[in-house]
């Protein structure tokens, strides 16, 4: 059966105004050539950063430290697909610490949404580049334990999160991490200041 | 017959399916459809991916398309129950032009057939010539007509004069190649001639004895007429004359415009077959084989003494026999095959077409147990379809369509087959059928275009015709008789069958063999004039070597080469006015995603393929521990881990990254020992603290400083090897950052734990992971 022919226009239309809104938003972030050229290749490496050449990096860690809250307003445009949600949630580690777990926090928020894929919001909450262990050694910052309960919560049928987030909330997490820091000689990730 | 149970339990699926009202029954599954939306998956299994199935025109959730024991994955005929030879590779052609770059020119350029030993024989408006990939172009002094499997040919009638059109004749069986190289005009060991016209059976007045072909043996296939009538009608001058007719086929073909000859013949009395050893006692003739007054016409003889041609019944239409340059018996009510198997018996065998069509056998092969048997039937309308058939001694005679096209319905040929080799690779004047399926010749690169195939060797070696339309200064554009060489590099250690699908890794002084082809394993090889093999080794950095000869013996469509030098090496052959072939991917590699999902595109099939060579046992065995966790999720981030060999039990590293402690593992569990380190546990900052035994850190692998022992640091300018461990440190965070660590495989790509498997995601040459650092076991 034919559709109502003002239902299809109706359609057509909503789907315009999503695509002008898409773009416009889009505009909202001041997003480079070479930025989209990046998002467009890169792609997370086997230990957990972002790909590419030194000054490739450089500039898109920089671009996402200036543009992170509106790249998380328009992620499902900025990063439609799990390669470039992946490389979005790596370069994110190079944030300072309290923007990086705003930045957790709205991840989660747009998984909730349905903006971000399921599988890359659980390993934004397992962060293997910069930050490092940082969850496991602020383990006892309000905001981190709020993150790690959060997580429980939004994946109740994932053993693997259940069991990362109840060890990191119980400290236990911070030995592991701790362990792999050293074997690599690594500094430990940066401690939280005590909230206010 | 397809195994019972598998027949049961389809038609119990297809009853319960029967018994659905909420769907449809499917036929048959429609190929197209999985093969568009899940291409690499093989839904039964049965060898064939989707793709696979699609290009077959099999089945993908029937393991056996046609009803027979083979899976389709090995049968090279899967829509056909009758016949199941081995199912071949897909070959690209490398194409060598026999014209030495000009266009085919004369009204003759025919060519005449093509040996297992790669000689084909060929004429042109002058002489006939033989090419041999070791000598080239030789003219020859006779017109030859055919060539045998073992590189013999036949001239029908040497010694013909024309003059004398009663002088009856012998025929000639020339040994091309018997000894040192051949020169021009007399190359050949002449074997005499059956003397039919000796003292026991003289040939009579208007008798006429004309040589076919020859098998392998040197058993030559002729036969001998009477009652022959010549006409000629304004007979051109001798010093012409060649210029007035050629040999095509079994027949002479007296053509054309004003200097038309006829010629006919009233009766074949006898088939001869006639052993090399010319005493006449092992002559055969086979009188009158075609009984009642019909008459039959030899095509080819196989190597057991089989005998195929045609057969006919109405002489009155013959007498413009070779007028017509398609096939010679126009108007014969019915013709057959015909197999002789002794001296004394004649079996006809049943062909498509009835009465009013005309049937004929045009060649056999040699396979057992089953034969094929390739001819073609011709309506009213002289066009017709082409069909094979195939018998053996212990089934009854069958007739198969000469391919099926994907819906498995036969393909109608235009009119002709012509040859068949033991693979059942046939060609036809539309196409070769290959796998049961009519195909045209793949050839590399983009300078030839139509191929057209006309005889096949069992190598699956084909000449025929293509055009040339490519920028080569040395070569004219237009049509060149060529050979159609198969391209599918491969490579095996001396011993074993083939390469296994994981990669060919051979440690330093095993000999290494290589072929163009598999089948050129197998082969005698005379190609070692026209194909060279260089190499180039992959380098620290992720570049290459220049490419150079690999050595002086590494020539020829095969060769054997004693590893002397660790590496990863690319190879390719160099075809003389054939272009240069790379070794390439078989199939695309397992395991080549990295965590974000992506393939590493390098490592497709059909990329360039890598040979390995290590330098030591050490090397090839920690290079196999690694392989063997292919997959695994044991070393994924978030995965708990009890690594064992001393490091501290307390420890899982659950949320770390394992690729050092995947390397630490595979060495140690491969023999080759890597000592842990200590870590002081400060955590809670409160004494006392725990000294705790962990694994190197990739950073630790990377530095020079850090000392492992039985693990030699090298730094990025060397040549890495199978077995190394690669290691990779982030440039900008040599404090802050990590370093990556995996080991190499035969092909430079690293076998290491990423975020979630045990993967082959990067390669040496990534530039992501440039530079790289390297310890040797």
């Amino acid at each position: 059966m034919m559709k109502p022919s003002i239902n299809k226009s109706v359609s057509m239309f909503a789907a315009l105004m999503l695509t002008c809104q898409l773009v416009e938003n889009l505009k909202a972030i001041e997003m480079p050539a070479n930025i989209q050229t990046y998002l467009q290749t890169a792609a997370v490496t086997e230990f957990g950063f972002p790909s590419g050449t030194e000054q490739q990096r450089t500039e898109f860690t920089t671009w996402l430290t200036t543009n992170w809250p509106a790249v998380l307003d328009e992620i499902e445009a900025v990063a439609p697909d799990e390669r470039r949600q992946k490389l979005i949630a790596a370069g994110a580690e190079s944030l300072p610490g309290t923007n990086y777990v705003s930045f957790l926090s709205g991840f989660l928020d747009k998984y909730e949404a349905g903006k971000v894929k399921k599988a890359v919001a659980i390993e934004a909450m397992s962060p293997g580049g910069k930050k490092y262990g940082f969850l496991a050694f602020n383990y006892q910052h309000p905001s981190v334990q709020a993150l790690c309960n959060r997580a429980k919560t939004l994946f109740p049928s994932d053993a693997e999160v259940q069991t990362l987030m109840t060890e990191t909330l119980s400290g236990e997490q911070g030995k592991q991490a701790g362990a792999a820091l050293a074997m690599e000689n690594r500094s430990e990730p940066e401690i939280l200041p005590p909230s206010q | 017959m397809r195994p019972f149970v598998t027949c049961v339990l389809g038609s119990a699926f297809a009853l319960l399916l029967c018994g659905s009202p909420l769907r449809a029954i499917p036929t048959k599954a429609d190929p197209t459809d999985v093969a568009s939306s899940r291409p690499d998956q093989d839904e039964e299994p049965d060898g064939l991916t989707n793709q696979e199935e699609a290009e077959a025109g099999t089945f993908p959730y029937n393991a056996y398309s046609d009803s027979d024991i083979d899976p389709d994955g090995l049968d090279g005929w899967a829509r056909e129950p009758a016949l199941s030879p081995p199912r071949l590779p897909n070959v690209q052609y490398a194409v060598i032009d026999l014209e030495q770059g000009e266009p085919q020119t004369g009204n003759y350029p025919y060519i005449l057939g093509l040996g297992d030993d790669n000689t084909v024989l060929f004429s042109d408006e002058h002489f006939g010539h033989t090419w041999n990939p070791k000598y080239g172009i030789i003219p020859l002094s006779f017109w030859p007509n055919s060539i045998s499997r073992s590189g013999q040919y036949v001239c029908g009638d040497g010694d013909r004069d024309f003059n004398d059109p009663q002088r009856n004749t012998s025929f000639y069986l020339m040994d091309v190649w018997s000894g040192a190289a051949p020169t021009a005009f007399a190359p050949w060991t002449k074997y005499g001639f059956p003397s039919l016209g000796g003292d026991a059976d003289p040939l009579q007045d208007g008798e006429e004895a004309y040589a076919v072909t020859v098998n392998s043996s040197g058993t030559t296939l002729g036969y001998f007429a009477d009652q022959r009538t010549q006409k000629y009608i304004q007979r051109p001058p001798r010093t012409n004359f060649f210029s007035w007719y050629g040999v095509a086929g079994t027949g002479l073909n007296f053509t054309t415009g004003q200097y038309l000859n006829a010629m006919s013949w009233t009766a074949v009395k006898s088939i001869i077959t006639y052993p090399a050893d010319e005493t006449l006692p092992g002559v055969i003739r086979y009188e009158n084989p075609g009984e009642n007054g019909r008459i039959f016409i030899p095509h080819q003889i196989a190597d057991d003494g089989t005998i195929v041609g045609q057969v006919g019944g109405d002489f009155t239409a013959l007498d413009t026999l070779g007028h017509n340059p398609t096939h010679s018996f126009l108007d014969v009510a019915k013709t057959a095959a015909v197999q002789l198997v002794s001296s004394s018996t004649a079996q006809e065998l049943p062909l498509p077409g009835g009465t009013g069509e005309e049937s004929e056998a045009t060649a056999l092969n040699s396979s057992s147990p089953k034969r094929g048997i390739i001819g073609s039937y011709y309506n009213d309308n002289n066009s017709g379809e082409a069909n094979l058939w195939l018998f053996s001694e212990v089934e009854s005679p069958c007739s198969c369509p000469i391919a099926r096209d994907s819906d498995g319905e036969p393909v109608t040929l235009e009119r002709h087959a012509y040859d068949i080799n033991d693979r059942f690779q046939i060609t036809t004047d539309v196409g070769l059928v290959h796998n049961g399926r009519l195909t045209t010749p793949k050839i590399a690169g983009s300078d030839w275009k139509n191929p057209w195939a006309q005889y096949i060797n069992n190598s699956g070696i084909i000449v025929g015709y293509a055009d040339y339309s490519g920028t080569d200064p040395n070569i004219t554009a237009g049509s060149h008789r060529v050979m159609l060489l198969p391209v599918q590099i491969g490579s095996r250690k001396q011993g074993m069958t083939t390469a296994p699908e994981t990669g060919l890794l051979v440690k330093k002084g095993e000999v290494l063999e290589v072929a163009l082809a598999p089948q050129f394993f197998d082969t005698e090889d005379n190609f070692e004039t026209l194909i060279t093999w260089q190499q180039r080794q992959l380098k620290g950095d992720g570049t290459y070597t220049e490419w150079s000869n690999i050595s002086a013996q590494a020539t020829g469509a095969k060769f054997e080469h004693t590893t002397a030098a660790g590496g990863i090496f690319q190879i390719k052959a160099i075809i003389t006015n054939g272009g240069e072939h790379k070794y390439m991917r078989k199939i695309d590699a397992p395991h080549a995603k990295n965590g974000s999902g992506v393939y590493n595109e390098k490592l497709r099939k059909d990329q360039p393929d890598f040979i390995g060579v290590a330098d030591n046992a050490a090397q090839v065995a920690v290079r196999d521990q690694s392989l063997s966790l292919l997959g695994s999720t044991a070393y994924a981030k978030s995965a708990a881990i009890t690594v064992g060999y001393g490091v501290d039990p307390t420890l899982d590293f659950k949320g770390a990254w394992k690729c050092n402690i995947f390397v630490f593992s595979m060495s140690n569990a491969a023999g080759v020992s890597v000592p842990t380190k200590s870590w002081r546990d400060y955590r809670f900052g409160i004494p006392p603290y725990v000294d705790r035994a962990v694994p190197p850190g990739a950073n630790d692998w990377y530095s020079s400083s850090y000392s492992i022992p039985s693990w030699t640091w090298a730094a990025a300018s060397t040549l890495p090897q199978p077995g190394f461990a690669a290691i990779h440190q982030h440039v900008n965070d040599a404090v802050a950052g990590g370093a990556h660590i995996g080991i190499l495989d035969y092909d430079g790509t690293w076998i290491s734990a990423g975020s979630a498997t045990v993967n082959k995601s990067i390669h040496v040459s990534d530039g992501d992971y440039q530079p790289t650092n390297y310890r040797k076991p």
